[in-house]
């Protein structure tokens, strides 16, 4: 995934290339919805975010310099510190009893630490490609791991260790023994 | 292989829940005689739901949305006579690379756009344009297509028009199949005039529109 990934993000800085931008979109907005909705509470926040994100891969898609980090991370970067700037605008509305409010998802508590969210980002940057095409495949896109076999054409046995390694990668990147209740 | 690192792929897979039934079962008996296995299960639980929280899907509208704001960008390179920037009248802005002025912290607000259609003397031409406010200016977008070749000392240009006044955005040349993307500057009381043409220009210094139109449309507020 990942020289797929520089290849789309080249597409989109010597020809502006849209069709590259949407496939970048597919694959990245629900992490930055996520991120908006976690951080900012707010639902227009976080679709205001992943706009802002995706308009600033558009238009820096020349700076991204592959060997300094992953497109994972980079598309991370922008959003977390345009996060920060809609934080600020959030902070700065009046409170109504017309506020929307916090989003609870499932699996973790209403609101989480920037620091714990950073956790998540930075321990998939660090996994290899493979490890990250599988994760990404069943956790953004909400594949099986026979689906998974089937999509990118390896045998399932290799997809399941494949999936098992690269969970116990985040594991011990996210939570260092001896720290498994955080 | 090492009973527990066979046991550690078994709790990886079961947050998934992909495990068939009777892994799952040969998995449970072992949790209950191994600490060490229990404490990992929990670990990785950990692991699985901040995974599965990392990811939401935006609403489906949202990428329309993204994908109709994105700034235009110059998909061909071109050129500009230098008789055109010589030509003190006109008013030319070249962007090229993807530097917009959004990107710099200025607002742009959609003001209006138009559908630029042929005259006979440029039958498969077509063209698009986009006018956005810009503080004391407003920036024009121009997409066209199928325009004539020009000679040496030829080249198109925009105009804003209401009745027999014109404003000029700005001059421009075309590649060879006839098409160009550039993006424009006009003074602000420019948007107030409800038509665009554009004109094929000999650069003989007349800042005058020549009666050459080969493309033209009507601006419908956005």
């Amino acid at each position: 995934m990942r020289d797929e990934d520089g290849a789309l993000i080249r597409r989109i800085a010597t020809s502006g290339d849209d069709g590259a931008l949407s496939t970048l979109y597919d694959r990245y907005a629900g992490m930055v919805y996520a991120m908006g909705l976690r951080l900012l509470g707010d639902r227009s926040l976080a679709e205001d975010l992943v706009q802002d994100v995706f308009t600033s891969v558009w238009g820096k898609a020349g700076s991204f310099d592959p060997s300094k980090a992953s497109l994972t991370t980079w598309i991370y970067q922008i959003a977390r510190n345009r996060s920060t700037d809609l934080d600020r605008r959030r902070r700065a509305r009046p409170a109504s009893a017309g506020s929307e409010p916090l989003v609870f998802l499932a699996g973790g508590e209403g609101t989480h630490h920037l620091a714990e969210h950073l956790d998540v980002a930075e321990a998939l940057s660090l996994l290899s490609p493979d490890h990250q095409e599988v994760l990404a495949l069943a956790y953004l896109k909400g594949l099986s791991q026979r689906e998974i076999a089937l999509k990118i054409g390896v045998p399932l046995g290799t997809v399941k260790s494949r999936t098992a390694s690269a969970l116990r990668a985040m594991r011990r990147t996210m939570l260092p023994e001896g720290n498994a209740n955080g | 292989m090492d009973d527990h690192r066979r046991f550690e792929d078994l709790l990886a897979l079961r947050s998934l829940g992909e495990l068939e039934p009777e892994e799952e079962l040969e998995l449970e008996r072992h949790l209950e005689g191994c600490v060490r296995c229990r404490d990992e299960a929990e670990a990785l639980d950990l692991v699985h739901d901040e995974l599965r929280g990392f990811s939401v899907p935006p609403p489906p509208y949202l990428k329309d949305r993204v994908m109709a704001d994105l700034p235009l960008r110059p998909r061909r390179n071109w050129r500009v006579p230098g008789v055109v920037l010589a030509a003190a009248a006109l008013l030319v802005v070249l962007i090229l690379g993807g530097v917009y002025a959004q990107f710099l912290g200025q607002t742009e607000t959609p003001a209006s756009s138009a559908s630029l259609a042929p005259t006979p003397l440029a039958p498969g031409a077509s063209g698009e344009v986009r006018v956005e406010d810009a503080g004391a200016n407003v920036r024009v977008s121009l997409d066209v297509s199928g325009l004539p070749e020009l000679h040496p000392d030829e080249y198109y240009e925009l105009w804003f028009v209401e009745g027999g006044e014109r404003i000029s955005s700005g001059g421009f040349t075309v590649d060879d199949e006839g098409s160009a993307a550039v993006l424009m500057n006009a003074p602000a009381a420019a948007e107030r005039y409800p038509s665009m043409g554009i004109t094929r220009e000999e650069s003989s210094g007349d800042p005058r529109p020549s009666p050459t139109k080969v493309l033209g449309g009507e601006l419908q507020r956005t």
